[in-house]
């Protein structure tokens, strides 16, 4: 394929957060080329597509389209090991299951509408740096490439090579990576499809849980996330959720899916000179619920104003792109090391501390725990320790 | 010794394992997964990350 070189600026990957990236880019008249070693743009999907809608349009700048959406969501449905659940219907918030490879397709459409170039089956086999900038070598459909940029951006995913060619520290440890596994099955009763269902267990899903996100009246993503130590694999653990469970155990698989999930928090340094990382490379991901789309998307817009910035300024130095990772920090990094403190009180979590929770609180104390002030949280949880004595374990194990 | 080895016809090219490889041992393509056994210092966080099973132990 011939066309010219040499580009403001690279983007290595083509998810969510190098697409919002490059459109952001596009949008301020830089000259962006987008990378990405598959063959099609989002497949295999490596997660559950849930995300919630005033985040996602906002981040999006525009409403979703109907071919994206394959249910709305109004809340979720929490299991115990007893199958004891708390449902709960959020006034204020909801959202959607995507039919993710529609939704990447589109948004590589309207990014290379605004100007980017996009191209997939590209492999990146090495990138070195050159006098302004990089050189970034590879392979399209097995021929070999070679381009130039003045400013690279990694957003190949949680295999991440180029942030760690480039010279930052990306390797998550086992202990800070969990191991996921997913059927989308068809043929099945997803239960409310108006909810997305998580169940817990110390048997069901060793330090994580399993879920069903319905997607459409008989169809749904089953998947498992658990923590990487265990000594049986994700795909022991799911199929015996499946089997498990009367509505499913009958369907049909129709896709399979697999990923690590880099929970453990995110890398120290995500920009170097001419280099800034993005999305799950970055490990910025949620490490509660392991979603990682809205906060790759969140990450993309932010990483391009910033860029864009720079090439105004005429600075594209370490000391200038560092700015995008404290706004980033302040923004969604701040809150998720509070979320990662909170993980690891609910990896303490023994079967019977989950029964405790599940007798002890009602759908209304959830709504006013997760989304509420803090008065309202410790007023809630004030009045449940006076009736639940137990409840109290739970705090201290906590602590 | 012990070493990882991919069951190629398990693998689903997730990249997990290629995550936690202390030793950038492990590749991704799109569809290969590639194991430089000189960097390999035998830690199997790949045989424990992978989803499926995948990945096991091989003796040399």
């Amino acid at each position: 394929m011939n066309f010219d070189t040499s580009f403001d600026v690279i983007i290595v990957g083509a998810g969510p957060g190098g697409l919002m990236a490059a459109k952001t880019l596009a949008e301020k008249k830089l000259k962006v080329l987008v990378l990405d070693k598959k063959q099609e743009i989002g497949v295999p999907k490596r997660c559950a597509e849930a995300v919630e809608r005033n985040l996602f349009e906002k981040l999006l700048g525009f409403n979703a389209f109907d071919r994206w959406i394959s249910s709305y969501i109004k809340g979720v449905g929490l299991y115990a090991p007893s199958s004891k659940s708390i449902k709960v219907r959020l006034n204020d918030r909801d959202g959607f299951v995507l039919e993710r490879k529609m939704f990447e397709k589109d948004l590589a459409k309207i990014t290379a509408r605004k100007g980017a170039r996009i191209q997939v089956k590209t492999m990146v086999k090495e990138v070195e740096r050159i006098n302004e900038g990089f050189k970034v070598k590879g392979s399209f459909i097995g021929e070999e490439v070679e381009y130039s940029c003045k400013l690279l951006v990694a957003a190949d995913g949680i295999e991440s090579q180029i942030a760690q060619q480039v010279g930052l520290k990306t390797v998550s440890t086992l202990y800070h990576t969990d191991s996921g596994m997913q059927y989308e099955m068809a043929g099945i009763n997803p239960g409310d499809t108006d909810l997305i269902h998580l169940f817990f267990g110390n048997d069901i899903a060793p330090r994580g849980y399993c879920w069903v996100f319905p997607k459409g009246k008989d169809s749904a993503n089953v998947g498992i996330g658990i923590g990487a130590s265990e000594k049986k694999t994700a795909k022991y653990y799911l199929d015996k959720f499946v089997e498990s469970q009367e509505n499913l155990k009958n369907g049909s698989i129709i896709e399979v899916n697999a990923g690590g999930i880099p929970v453990g928090g995110f890398l120290e340094k995500m920009v170097s000179d001419n280099f800034v990382v993005v999305g799950d490379a970055a490990h910025q991901v949620n490490p509660i619920h392991g979603g990682g789309i809205l906060l790759a998307m969140h990450a993309g817009s932010l990483a391009g104003e910033i860029i864009s910035e720079a090439f105004s300024k005429g600075d594209l130095s370490e000391g200038f792109l560092k700015i995008y990772q404290e706004k980033w920090l302040k923004e969604k990094g701040e809150k998720l090391k509070k979320v990662l403190k909170t993980r690891t009180m609910f990896e303490k979590f023994t079967d019977d501390d989950f029964e405790i929770i599940a007798n002890a609180l009602t759908a209304e104390d959830v709504i006013k725990i997760t989304s509420g002030s803090k008065l309202n949280i410790a007023g809630t949880m004030a009045k449940k320790l006076i009736k639940h004595p137990k409840l109290m374990k739970l705090i201290f194990k906590g602590v | 010794m012990v070493t990882p080895t991919v069951n190629r016809e398990k693998c689903l090219y997730c990249g997990a394992c290629v995550a936690v490889c202390p030793a950038s041992a492990l590749k991704l393509n799109e569809i290969l997964i590639m194991l430089d056994k000189n960097k390999c210092t035998n830690c199997l966080s790949c045989v424990k990350i992978c989803p499926v099973g995948a990945m096991i132990e091989g003796k040399t």
